[in-house]
């Protein structure tokens, strides 16, 4: 089934899609996404 | 809230999700009150169980998690709600986090790291919702 698809091209165009998308969309981690929620409880001590 | 169990709305298009998720959460002690398949039917039985603690999908059809996030936040800040999704992109867990999500949980987070997430952050959102 795997023949079917062209797996070097397959790759190509998903560094392709990096390049573009390079600077633009991060893909966060649980970890990433568990600093910004703490930065964010951070922010909001003593907010109203 | 100690006493009790934490009663918990599940909000999932997926029900091999709301399946799976119900049977964590009932396995560590918490109480699943009402299971939603699509965003305005989580807002519907927000409003209609009133529970504690809200596990909220992004992508869901007639309304999104982030609208559903949005409406329940609005009319009760002191719920609890933690967005469970594939999407993980950076502008949108922000969004999320602006709109009053507690905390922002990736699917594929092992079990046992997903549980300590939903406990501890229930933890600290009550402690800082009621100044303690």
């Amino acid at each position: 089934m795997l023949e079917k698809y062209d797996l070097k091209k397959m790759l190509e165009e998903i560094k392709d899609d990096e390049k573009v998308e390079e600077g633009k969309i991060k893909i966060l981690s649980q970890e990433n996404i568990k600093q910004m929620v703490q930065g964010k409880r951070g922010k909001g001590k003593g907010a109203p | 809230m100690s006493d009790q169990k934490i009663r918990v709305l599940l909000a999932d298009d997926e029900g091999h999700i709301r399946l799976m998720l119900k049977t964590v959460l009932k396995t560590a002690g918490y109480e699943i009150v009402a299971e939603a398949a699509n965003g305005q039917e989580a807002v519907d039985l927000f409003h209609a169980t009133k529970p504690d603690l809200v596990l909220l999908d992004l992508n869901m059809p007639i309304k999104t998690g982030i609208e559903a996030l949005q409406e329940i936040t609005l009319s009760s800040p002191e719920t609890c709600v933690i967005m469970l999704t594939s999407v993980s992109d950076m502008q949108t867990v922000q969004a999320c986090l602006d709109s009053g999500a507690a905390h922002y949980v990736r699917k594929d987070t092992p079990i046992a790291e997903m549980k300590a997430i939903i406990a501890e952050t229930c933890r600290s959102y009550w402690q800082s919702t009621t100044g303690e």
